[in-house]
Parts: C-alpha cells; structure tokens; sequence
C-alpha cells in the first residue's frame, strides 16, 4: 500500500508526462500553444511540492528541480525567446530534473550531466548559427539578431534536433 | 518589437550574458546538488549569493542585448 506522501512524488512526473502529449500535437499542428498553458501544470505541483517540503524534502531538491525552470521561464517573460519550442524546453527542463525523484537515490549525477549537456547544447547552436550568418552575408546584424535569423527546415534543422534528442536520451 | 540598430555595446551584452547566465546557472546548480546530497539547509554564504547576483545581473544584460 502506497501512502499519499509517496503518492505526491509521482504528481510531478506523471503531470509532465501527460501535458507533453497535447504540447507536442499543438506544436506540430499549429506551431503555437495557447497562451496561459502552463498555469494548470504549476497550479497542480505548488501543492504537491508543499507536501513533500512539510515531509521532509529538503528545501536544496526543491530548489534544484525549480532553478532551471524558473530560469527559462524568467527568459520567456522578458522576450528572449518565444514559441512552443520554448515552452517545450522549459517542459523538459522541469522534468528531467524531477523524474528521479527517489528518496533512496540521493546521489543523482544524471541530473547534472543533463543539465550541462543541454547549456552545451544551446552555446554550440549558437556558435554555429553565428558562423552560418557570417558566412552568408549577413556580417551587419547584430549579435542578437544573428541568433535569431537561421534557416528553418529539414536540412538545417538537423544538429539541433540531434542534439536535443541525445541529450534527452542519454541525460 | 522594435529593431535596433547594431550596436557593439549590445553585442558585448549579449556575449556577456551567455557567459554569467551559463556559468552562474551550472555553479548555482552544482550548488544546490551537493547541499542536497549532503541533505543539509541552504546556507546564506557568499557561496550561493555570489552566483545568484551574477545570474541576475546575466540576465539584466540579456534583457539590455535582445532584439
């Protein structure tokens, strides 16, 4: 018999895993999600969270799962990026943090490699978007807008998408 | 948005906000993880104070450098 305590770990994880199945229809139907899409998802876990702290979570873990995530939703609110890719990323960052989520399996070194892989990630996708637009022409935009302006598609699209799944995998 | 003009200081804060974001993001992390494992309180030592202004002050300049 589960008692509710243990039963509260599980809110976090299962909650991720069923808001990634419509984020992942609306990003590929309609390459948008609606607006306030996360508030039922955090609405769900602030209390979930609350019961595991008053039980003996230390406040260290709680603040662990939250930092990345409180991070890139800092950066979504202020305009650094946007889209369902963001909200997609801020998702995993959530999640893959929180998934092993067990009492007996303290000494967790997957969360920081996942951690470190997916800044890696991000900084090599930007050196390489930077060289790309060097090398077309496009040498008087501005740092920022050379981030941004990539081209879009199959071809192109490929090392980001291959490091992101390997990086979900193997992290 | 409004587009600005290229500019070398937002260019340097861009690049500068990577660095602090990314740096003090993993130290805070590393942080955090091992006051975890050792299943202690967080401390208010310069330890987690220091990374957490150069975190904000990384995305301060994000914010500066956008476009």
């Amino acid at each position: 018999m589960i008692d509710y305590v243990h039963a509260v770990t599980y809110v976090g994880v299962i909650s991720t895993l069923l808001y990634l199945i419509p984020l992942c229809y609306w990003d590929i139907k309609y390459r948008a999600v609606p607006r306030y899409i996360f508030a039922p998802l955090i609405l769900i876990n602030i209390p979930a969270l609350a019961i595991l702290y008053t039980n003996g979570l230390p406040l260290a873990y709680i603040a662990l799962s939250s930092l990345l995530t409180i991070l890139f939703l800092i950066l979504f609110y202020i305009g650094c990026y946007r889209g369902a890719d963001a909200r997609f990323l801020i998702l995993i960052s959530w999640f893959c943090v929180l998934n092993p989520l067990n009492p007996a399996d303290s000494s967790n070194i997957f969360q920081i490699i996942f951690v470190i892989m997916l800044a890696f990630t991000s900084v090599m996708w930007m050196i390489y978007v930077y060289f790309y637009n060097r090398e077309n022409g496009n040498k008087k935009l501005s740092l920022w807008q050379k981030f941004n302006s990539y081209p879009r598609g199959s071809p192109w699209m490929i090392p980001i998408a291959v490091a992101f799944i390997l990086t979900a995998v193997f992290a | 948005m409004k587009v600005k003009k290229p500019n070398k200081f937002f260019d340097l804060c861009t690049v500068g906000s990577i660095i602090t974001t990314f740096g003090a993001s993993m130290a805070l992390f590393i942080e955090l993880q091992f006051t975890y494992i050792n299943n202690q309180q967080i401390p208010l030592s310069p330890l987690f104070i220091i990374p957490g202004v150069i975190l904000i002050a990384g995305i301060v300049m994000m914010y500066i450098g956008r476009d």
